[in-house]
């Protein structure tokens, strides 16, 4: 074991002692050659080997240490992270190499760390981009026309379809509110303002459907399309923008539209036979020709009115499919609401008569009505089926109440009847096209579940409302709000 | 000439390719009282007019030769048929075709289908009695 190693001690204190050993050897040295001696000489010679010797000692000491802290040094910088320097003394250098150890060690783990960590994201990224590419293709290789806005409704996203649709790149369209770019019109009613269906679905949170849509084109052109448009939200609940997807429907149209040709063709040829048979019948029926038996009589009777129910469902089937052909002239105008009535309810009292109804209208005296519809077709449609519904539907000997009052801002007509009532689960489908309430079905009128129907679009198309409330057994109030002027 | 045509038979010419309503129209307007003929074309319809002035014409619209539009032309063309009193009775009923109809000249428009023969024979009473704008315009004009 050894008691003393030179190389434990402190740089300055090994400096001192050196210094002041080469200091007393210079001592004894001058005290030796003071007597001129040759030992003296000898003793000084001694001295200066020594002297040398010590100094190596003492360099050596250094530069051993420093350079292999030197090329430590360089290995780190080299990136040999796990390299160490093997010092074992105690002094600065000891201290220094320990440091320096410590500190690579520090460094190594860290670099480690990243290095794990980096590795990680790389992945991630791989992932990420995979992700991209893979929304990206089905973005691009999806059918139908998508963009997509942001809160604000600025175009961010487009694919392919929705590029070749409206003709525009999505660089040109890149930021810019869809409304700008993407001009939406209605198929039927052109000058009809265009809802702003995406800012609703945002707001409410809801896909919004829309047909019966024209896109114009960046040419100007115009093609039909479906359009939904659905909202987009993180996952806490923040609206981020709208996915809007829209499909080129010319060939739906098409389709419809033969349809719509066909029924009206079919509808015309049907009537021709029809109205003539409905003529002839009421020739022999009148005795015209020569009287005839009662009995048969009652057999034509019942062939009129399977014939007249064959005009009604043709008249209704050419109505809806005029409606569903953007092809009705509808020109609202200030119309006196009840003179119409007065002569809807005049032409309808053998209806009324047959079954023992008592019609009723109640107006306050003196007063006129006026509302702002397209009069034939507040006559022929909404007060025809209106009035008529609520005397077929009733009981015999029941009674129809029609009251007019003057709102604000509309005209209100309330009509009650008396009769079998619409059952609760079929309120809601009363306006759709060709429903029939089952109790409506059963009883012994006829209708074709149109009447309603196109009521309803007339109404709302000229702004107002229309709605009921009934009892089934009891009865049904029908109540029709009018605009009294335009929209 | 006219107190002549007020004791005479009112004539009625009516335009109608379908059998079933021309026997109605001949049947009934003739039971009726008036000279009643039948025209199964359009053109037909034009050549008895110019042999005979109807007092009333009804006119189908989907007619074989010349369709009841070019009759109503054809007739609006022609000084001496002016003042003819049309009603048109047809199987159409688009808002297009009667507004047609009635810009060029007819008085009135009804779906057949939708209307009895009684209240044919009265739309026929009511026009043959209705004095005709033009008619007296021309009067005027003559004067």
């Amino acid at each position: 074991m050894e008691l003393f190693n030179f190389k434990d001690l402190k740089i300055g204190v090994r400096l001192r002692f050196i210094i002041e050993i080469i200091l007393l050897l210079f001592l004894v040295a001058f005290f030796i050659n003071s007597q001129k001696t040759i030992e003296g000489f000898l003793s000084i010679l001694i001295i200066i080997v020594l002297t040398f010797i010590l100094g190596v000692i003492f360099f050596r000491s250094i530069i051993i240490p420093l350079n292999d802290l030197i090329v430590f040094a360089q290995k780190i910088i080299k990136g040999e992270l796990s390299a160490r320097v093997e010092l074992k003394s105690k002094d600065e250098f000891g201290q220094l190499a320990d440091y320096f150890n410590n500190m690579a060690t520090k460094l190594d783990e860290s670099m480690k760390m990243i290095e794990r960590r980096s590795e990680v994201l790389a992945e991630r990224i791989i992932e990420l981009s995979e992700e991209k590419n893979k929304s990206a293709a089905i973005l691009s290789s999806i059918g139908d026309g998508v963009f997509l806005v942001d809160a604000e409704e600025r175009i961010l996203l487009m694919n392919k379809v929705a590029e070749e649709l409206s003709g525009y790149n999505l660089e040109e369209v890149f930021q810019k509110p869809y409304s700008e770019i993407f001009k939406f019109i209605w198929e039927k009613e052109q000058n009809k303002n265009y809802p702003n269906f995406i800012g609703k679905a945002m707001r409410e949170g809801e896909i919004q459907n829309l047909t019966q849509t024209l896109l114009i084109k960046k040419s100007g052109k115009n093609i039909s399309i479906s359009i939904s448009a659905a909202p987009v939200k993180y996952s806490r609940g923040e609206t981020f923008g709208c996915v809007v997807v829209f499909r080129d429907a010319s060939g739906d149209r098409e389709l419809e539209r033969a349809k719509d040709k066909f029924l009206a063709i079919a509808s015309h040829q049907l009537r021709t036979p029809l109205g003539s048979t409905k003529w002839n019948l009421e020739m022999i029926l009148g005795e015209e020709v020569g009287r005839i038996p009662q009995k048969a009589k009652e057999l034509l009777r019942q062939i009129y009115k399977s014939n007249d129910r064959l005009i009604n469902l043709v008249n209704d089937l050419l109505d809806v499919s005029r409606i569903d052909q953007g092809k009705t002239k509808n020109d609202p105008e200030i119309t006196d609401v009840i003179k119409i009535i007065k002569i809807k309810i005049q032409e309808l009292s053998n209806l009324a008569e047959a079954k023992s109804i008592n019609v009723k209208l109640e107006v306050p005296e003196g007063k006129t009505f006026n509302a702002f519809v397209d009069p034939q077709h507040f006559s022929d449609q909404v007060m025809q089926n209106v009035l008529a519904n609520a005397i077929l539907y009733n009981r015999r000997g029941g009674s129809v109440l029609i009251q007019i009052a003057p709102l604000d801002k509309e005209v209100r007509i309330r009509i009650d009847d008396t009769g079998i009532g619409i059952p609760e689960r079929e309120q809601s489908k009363i306006f759709s096209r060709f429903f029939r309430a089952n109790n409506a079905i059963k009883s012994e009128a006829d209708g074709s579940g149109l009447g309603l129907y196109v009521v309803k679009y007339y109404i709302e198309s000229w702004g107002g409302k229309i709605w009921f409330e009934s009892n089934e057994g009891k009865g049904t109030t029908f109540h029709i709000s009018l605009p009294i002027k335009k929209l | 000439m006219e107190k002549k045509s007020t004791t005479k038979k009112k004539f009625i010419l009516v335009a109608e390719d379908d059998k079933a309503y021309a026997n109605v129209y001949q049947l009934k307007l003739a039971k009726e009282g008036y000279e009643v003929k039948i025209a199964f074309d359009g053109e037909e319809a034009l050549n008895l007019c110019r042999k005979r002035k109807p007092d009333l014409m009804i006119l189908d619209l989907l007619l074989p030769i010349a369709d009841g539009f070019e009759v109503l032309e054809a007739l609006q063309k022609d000084k001496r048929f002016r003042n003819i009193k049309v009603i048109v009775l047809s199987s159409l009923s688009q808002s297009e075709d009667i507004l047609r109809v009635k810009k060029l000249g007819a008085l009135d428009y009804f779906v057949k289908s939708n209307i009895t023969i009684q209240e044919m024979v009265a739309k026929v009473k009511k026009y043959l009695d209705y004095k005709n704008i033009r008619r007296v315009k021309n009067k005027k004009d003559r004067k």
